[in-house]
């Protein structure tokens, strides 16, 4: 199993994810991706990189530094997208219900992130 | 093909082409028929660009047809190319009486995935346009300059 399908496995084990994706984040592009039937994959990754990147800009203008994390809840569900140094120019993007304990998921993430950059 | 009701049609294409560059952030949009006719276009200034953009435009897809037809491809579903400020993305797409080629500019605001992305609305949008009925085929090198000329006229006025 290649290091990103490990890194996606890994998060979409977690009780309530709906999906995970390694997107691109300048050109919102799906690198690899782990999703359940029915959930969009393109346009949410090209959605989320989108947001991402508009995060990113605000962040750097407040100098705040690099965005680490950016989350958006919905009455329906989730989406999170983390940008750890490890993986270079890409995001992790999880698809969720809006009950998920998304410090699991975050955790689950950054052992497996973490594993991937050493 | 050549549209004869270019005045009316424009019209009609104004609204998916102004939503298709508002919601992808695109900074230039050109909506031209094979046969350089411009039937739209969003962010040019002045006419010349727009014939520069049409031209080379219709070039890269027609050279990029070109090589599709070599490697066995029946075409390729859009040409994408990235600078460093600026990026050109060209979708060729089939409406229910021509086939129409979409030349958008963007840059850092937006990306790729987005353009990818609403485009597809786009092409949707325009193909169910109930205008696909007047169009001419066009014969010969002249008409086509006689085409992008009115087209040119169309979007700037003479």
């Amino acid at each position: 199993m290649s290091g990103y399908a490990e890194l996606l496995d890994r998060v979409n084990r977690v009780t309530g994810v709906r999906g995970s994706m390694v997107v691109a984040v300048e050109d919102g592009l799906v690198v690899a991706e782990e999703l359940m039937l029915g959930v969009p994959g393109d346009a949410v990754a090209a959605l989320v990189a989108s947001i991402f990147r508009r995060a990113r800009r605000s962040m750097s203008a407040a100098d705040f530094g690099d965005a680490a994390f950016v989350q958006v809840d919905g009455e329906d569900g989730l989406l999170f997208a983390a940008a750890p140094p490890q993986l270079g120019d890409l995001l992790l993007v999880v698809v969720a219900e809006s009950w998920v304990n998304v410090g699991l998921v975050r955790l689950e993430a950054a052992r497996v992130v973490e594993a991937l950059g050493g | 093909m050549r549209r004869a009701d270019l005045a009316q049609f424009a019209e009609a294409l104004a609204h998916p082409v102004e939503r298709f560059a508002r919601e992808a952030g695109l900074r230039l949009v050109l909506l031209i028929n094979r046969s350089g006719q411009v039937l739209a276009q969003r962010g040019f200034a002045r006419a010349l660009d727009v014939m520069g953009v049409a031209s080379l435009g219709a070039g890269i897809h027609a050279s990029s047809q070109a090589l599709a037809e070599l490697i066995g491809e029946a075409g390729f579903r859009h040409l994408h190319q990235g600078g460093t400020a600026s990026q050109v993305f060209i979708g060729p797409f089939r409406t229910p009486a021509e086939d129409l080629i979409a030349i958008a500019v963007f840059g850092e605001d937006s990306s790729i995935g987005l353009v990818q992305l609403f485009f597809a609305t786009f092409v949707a949008e325009v193909s169910a346009l109930p205008g696909w009925k007047e169009a001419r085929p066009t014969t010969d090198a002249r008409a086509f300059e006689k085409d992008l000329e009115a087209g040119l006229e169309n979007v700037f006025g003479s």
